[in-house]
């Protein structure tokens, strides 16, 4: 077999049973396995190659470590009729995360909109897949996390205290596919910067800067360097605010407390998150809404183009086309990473990828 | 007349406040209205906001004259759920509408946990963090943003404006340090910048500007052929995208093409949308536990090493913090070139000078 130049094509069930199959074989329940391999494929159907089933290694790592419990008591540790904050039992982050979306979905149905923060949570995949768990209830979902390490010093110092913390929203639409925004608050995320490191193309100016705040364009040196966080001051005072958010606000890791992405740690990490929900029929009529939603998507769309741009997209939109291309034709793995799940499959034992 | 050379004067808020108040009265705002509104413009002075403080007042002025603003207008409550309100402001002076939505979302966020107040009918309501830093008085998490009241922004890979740069602020209370306040447009450069740039004779840098063709604009006196950058370019536009829909649509306020630019035209009325969040700190734990993490967060930042090139760290709001101290004390700056503008005010509404 080998590892292929053009990316073998799965079937998302294929690659969800064998997810599946690798979390029992440590010791997770089977309704959990199941629940966060599908969560897991999903991020792969949506776009998100780093977030998805590549993370599958580093996940039954950290559960072989003690760092993820296998069996985690997940409990609500302080409630009021529209917030809650959820330990997570440092369990997988996609269990604690379900259990909050859902809790936050039933106070948004309640009361018009909720709070919901985790604490002793884990890396929970992409921040869109829980802003988007608000669409099907016609609501607003807006979801931020604590990256579970840090890569970011404050704007102007040299010492790793923040994270790239990402926030996402999703927007329902009616007849347009929702308005899906997930960013990181840095120029380039750091999955995108060791895409390059492996590959050797040189980074652009304004992701990153070496120690004497020159820019850093060699990928491989990333390690010697700092990310740059969008618009510069700006970019750094909201990673803050969100790790204030996300964390201080929930009693989870922030600054100090967060190991640098520099240094390996087998510790639980303590990561914190947060997702919001609002009821649009708490604002008025929820068709007018969705239509509305359309027509600024539609002026957006039709509007006349920056010279070098074949089109104007919505966020959202791209990660829309690429679920529609990978559920017709299956999810692309590139061969390295074929390899490394069958590796991982020989060492658990169970059955590989073919 | 003499040239005299000082171009600043320091003006007593209490004298500046009674100076906004006379002529809100004299426009034919009701007292309470005129206190109110007073109160918020001061203190957006005070915070060194010059943009959006006093030296907007001869422009709403101008407004209520034209009959771009209703002063005796009916600020109610359109919608109404446990946690949530949608303030209509009946085209009332902006920051009245505001003012009266971020009680509400205090109140509701006291009783629930978080509470949410959305804006239709309003107008320009001056500098975010103003609110959002009223809702920290009680020990909340405070969230502001609004639909900007001119468009400045295309779509990325557009050009076509019809995005503001709408502004978000949070602000976190700490216990002995000064809060944590971001307030941010989301472009890299305000359009305020971009002006001043141009009085001063100075370049822009690249990064701020684009000209029609996505080149750097670094003239400031050509900026009106060219576009503001936003933030971490698709990201800054996806967040005024998003925020324009959470402030603007949500509510049924103006967005996209049906924004008016109230710099130029002061007839039309705006409908302009913002929304005010209050996050009450004891539905999560201990107030004073919070507040101690967030100055223990804050003292890291600061002590933690620099960049060459920069003398500290700082924290968001600080600078502002420390003007509001000052002018406190020694009085609000005010430029002699506003001063005139003032005096001339109060020549056309019959009432005293500053």
């Amino acid at each position: 077999m080998g590892s292929n130049v053009e990316p073998s094509r799965f079937e998302p069930s294929v690659l969800e049973a064998f997810t599946e199959r690798a979390f029992r074989a440590v010791g997770v329940g089977t309704q959990d396995a199941q629940a966060v391999a599908g969560l897991m494929i999903r991020s792969d159907l949506g776009g998100s190659d780093t977030h998805g089933i590549f993370r599958l290694k580093m996940y039954i790592g950290g559960l072989k470590a003690g760092k993820i419990k296998a069996e985690p008591k997940i409990s609500v540790e302080r409630e009021t009729a529209n917030t809650a904050v959820v330990n997570g039992d440092s369990g997988l982050g996609h269990l604690t995360m379900s259990y909050a979306s859902n809790l936050a979905i039933e106070k948004a149905k309640k009361h018009g909109m909720s709070w919901v923060g985790v604490n002793h949570g884990n890396h929970a995949g992409p921040g869109w897949l829980w802003a988007k768990m608000a669409l099907e209830h016609d609501m607003i979902g807006m979801y931020s996390a604590v990256a579970s390490v840090n890569h970011v010093p404050p704007w102007g110092g040299t010492e790793l205290l923040l994270g790239t913390n990402p926030i996402a929203f999703a927007v329902p639409a009616a007849e347009e596919p929702a308005v899906v925004l997930d960013m990181a608050t840095t120029v380039a995320a750091a999955g995108k910067v060791q895409v390059r490191a492996k590959t050797g193309e040189p980074m652009p100016e304004g992701w990153m800067i070496d120690k004497e705040g020159n820019p850093l364009t060699d990928a491989s040196r990333y390690k010697e360097g700092y990310f740059l966080p969008i618009g510069g001051a700006k970019g750094y005072g909201l990673s803050l605010i969100l790790a204030l958010l996300a964390g201080t606000l929930n009693g989870a890791s922030t600054g100090k407390n967060v190991p640098a992405y520099t240094k390996s740690s087998s510790e639980p990490v303590n990561t914190g998150q947060f997702i919001s929900m609002i009821s649009l029929s708490a604002f008025g009529d929820v068709g007018n809404f969705k239509g509305e939603v359309d027509r600024v998507v539609d002026e957006l769309h039709s509007s006349p183009l920056m010279p070098g741009f074949d089109d104007i997209k919505v966020p959202g939109e791209n990660s829309h086309t690429r679920e529609q291309d990978r559920r017709a034709n299956g999810i692309p793995l590139p061969g390295v990473l074929v390899d490394d799940l069958n590796g991982l499959a020989s060492d658990l034992e169970i059955e590989g990828l073919s | 007349m003499s040239d005299n050379s000082e171009t600043t004067r320091r003006v007593e808020a209490a004298q500046l406040k009674a100076f906004i108040k006379t002529a809100y009265l004299a426009a034919g705002l009701p007292d309470g209205d005129a206190g109110t509104a007073a109160d918020v413009m001061t203190e957006i002075d005070l915070l060194g906001g010059s943009g959006h403080g006093v030296f907007r007042l001869p422009q709403y002025i101008r407004r209520i004259k034209a009959g771009g603003i209703n002063v005796t207008p009916n600020i109610h409550l359109e919608h109404e759920t446990d946690s949530t309100a949608l303030v209509n402001g009946d085209n009332c002076v902006g920051s009245l509408a505001v003012h009266r939505a971020t009680e509400v979302a205090m109140e509701k966020a006291e009783k629930m946990g978080v509470g949410w107040a959305g804006v239709k009918m309003g107008n320009h309501a001056g500098t975010a963090s103003v609110y959002a830093r009223m809702v920290m008085e009680k020990d909340m998490i405070g969230i502001y943003s609004a639909v900007g009241s001119a468009n400045h922004l295309p779509p990325w890979g557009g050009i076509e404006m019809l995005l503001s740069t709408n502004p978000i602020a949070i602000a976190v209370p700490a216990m002995d340090e000064p809060p944590v306040v971001l307030d941010m447009a989301t472009t890299v450069a305000a359009y305020g910048k971009v002006k001043t740039a141009a009085q001063r004779g100075e370049q822009m840098p690249v990064g701020w500007m684009v000209d029609d063709q996505g080149q750097p604009l670094t003239d400031p006196t050509k900026s009106n052929e060219g576009f503001l950058v936003p933030v971490g370019e698709y990201k800054g536009y996806g967040m005024a995208l998003v925020l324009g829909l959470l402030a603007g649509t949500l509510n049924g306020a103006a967005m996209g093409r049906e924004v008016v630019d109230f710099n130029t035209d002061d007839e039309t009325v705006t409908n302009t949308g913002q929304f005010i969040c209050a996050i009450s700190l004891k539905a999560f734990g201990d107030v004073d536990e919070f507040k101690r993490q967030v100055d223990e967060l804050a003292r890291t930042l600061r002590a933690s090493p620099t960049l060459a090139g920069f003398d500290s760290v700082r924290l968001p709001g600080e600078n502002s913090q420390g003007i509001h101290d000052d002018f406190i004390k020694n009085g609000i700056i005010v430029h002699a070139e506003l001063i005139k503008a003032l005096d001339t005010l109060a020549q056309d509404l019959d009432i005293n000078p500053l």
